[in-house]
């Protein structure tokens, strides 16, 4: 192998194992000091191909998955559903019963989510409204205007669908927001346990629960994010 | 596959791969939303026709293959819309004009973004896939021989760039 030879195939696989290249390697030090020049750059040319990924590029891919899988899922269940129901139906008829069973509300998932992630309403994380709307970008929903202090927000599932879990500023300590896109309900539902009282109510693509310390006024947070909210397409 | 598994699958993919893919694919379109965009399409794809992947260890070398289809289409898009080809933003690189600080980075990220497709893409595959010149000919669809001469020509283009020689590598030329 000559040094023209040598060049060419190093600057074509400078990682070659090629037995003549290393042979030529040992044997020519010019070659050697060349194929030295070209360790470096390599490091160099490393270096400029790994440019920044963003950090939750996973997430987002796995969030735009899941919901896909939602939306397959949901229209599945839809046609098992309209089965059913036209079998229960033929049933009520026969036999004058009629039986509908949910397996959990919304209002038990809601307020056990708030139960389970207590800890955030420790958050003060400052959160900015620009954050905030890449979070809920997935759910074409933006923000169009401020809504005060925002301590938490994240992309978390609720019962069968990915929706956003906010932590917001209220008169008297942090009120939970939770965004259930895809999760319909017919009318405003109040809830309650021991510790939180709060509200859900429907919004354009789905629903929206508010949950404060029971005794935290509600209304002013509700009027903030339904003047704010923006469903986009 | 049942479709816990199939999930488990899924998301080890997307853990794995997720990061490179989306490098090439900044190298390939310049602009990073649309390569946000094209990764995001390729593992929607790669979701729906995962029950085809039969060799997890050709996992790499298919989702490369989803996402140049991917971005082939979006080229098409671009072409067939005149008035939404944008140029070329390098701006838009995340973190391109950081380059770990490193002078001989910035100057090659800019070297790199001008080089011409064909030369650019055998090495991104080189470098970010890790793939020999066969590799890189079969997901190319040019002969190994071709894609030796690319490479070698590529990294004579970026070192001259580096070194301060004034060679055009702008202009297309012929490509064997």
């Amino acid at each position: 192998m000559n040094c023209l030879e040598f060049r060419r195939l190093l600057t074509a696989d400078p990682a070659g194992q090629d037995p003549d290249v290393l042979r030529h390697r040992r044997e020519c030090s010019a070659c050697a000091a060349f194929a030295e020049r070209m360790t470096q750059f390599e490091h160099t040319l490393d270096d400029a191909v790994k440019i920044t990924v963003p950090d939750d590029l996973a997430s987002r891919i796995l969030l735009r998955q899941s919901m896909g899988v939602d939306r397959a899922e949901r229209t599945r269940r839809a046609r098992w559903l309209a089965l059913a129901a036209s079998l229960l139906l033929t049933l009520g008829l026969v036999s004058g019963l009629w039986v509908v069973n949910y397996p959990y509300s919304l209002d038990a998932v809601v307020l056990a989510h708030v139960n389970n992630e207590v800890h955030h309403l420790e958050d003060r994380n400052n959160v900015r409204l620009a954050q905030l709307n890449d979070i809920l970008r997935p759910f074409n929903t933006q923000l169009r205007r401020d809504i005060g202090p925002i301590h938490y927000a994240a992309s978390c599932r609720m019962r069968k669908y990915a929706g956003a879990h906010m932590v917001l500023e209220g008169d008297k300590g942090p009120v939970t927001v939770l965004l259930m896109p895809g999760e319909y309900i017919g009318d405003r539902t109040p809830v309650q346990d021991r510790r939180f009282s709060g509200i859900i109510v429907p919004v354009d693509n789905g629903s929206m629960a508010i949950v404060g310390e029971r005794g935290e006024a509600l209304g002013g947070i509700e009027q903030r994010m339904r003047s704010a909210t923006r469903v986009v397409f | 596959m049942n479709m816990g598994a199939r999930q488990t699958q899924f998301e080890a993919l997307v853990h794995a791969y997720s990061a490179d893919l989306y490098r090439y694919a900044v190298w390939l379109c310049r602009n990073s939303e649309q390569a946000e965009d094209i990764v995001q399409e390729t593992f929607m794809r790669a979701w729906k026709a995962l029950d085809s992947l039969q060799d997890h260890r050709a996992a790499k070398r298919w989702l490369i293959t989803i996402l140049r289809r991917e971005n082939a289409r979006r080229f098409e898009r671009v072409q067939a819309d005149t008035a939404s080809s944008d140029p070329v933003d390098l701006d838009r690189f995340p973190g391109f004009d950081q380059g770990h600080g490193r002078t001989e980075t910035f100057v090659l990220r800019r070297a790199l973004a001008a080089l011409p497709d064909e030369y650019r893409e055998p090495l991104l595959l080189q470098v970010l896939g890790g793939y020999s010149s066969e590799e890189i000919a079969e997901l190319l669809g040019i002969k190994a021989g071709a894609v030796m001469t690319r490479l070698s020509r590529a990294r004579q283009k970026l070192r001259a760039r580096l070194d301060g020689d004034d060679i055009s590598i702008k202009e297309g030329g012929s490509v064997s």
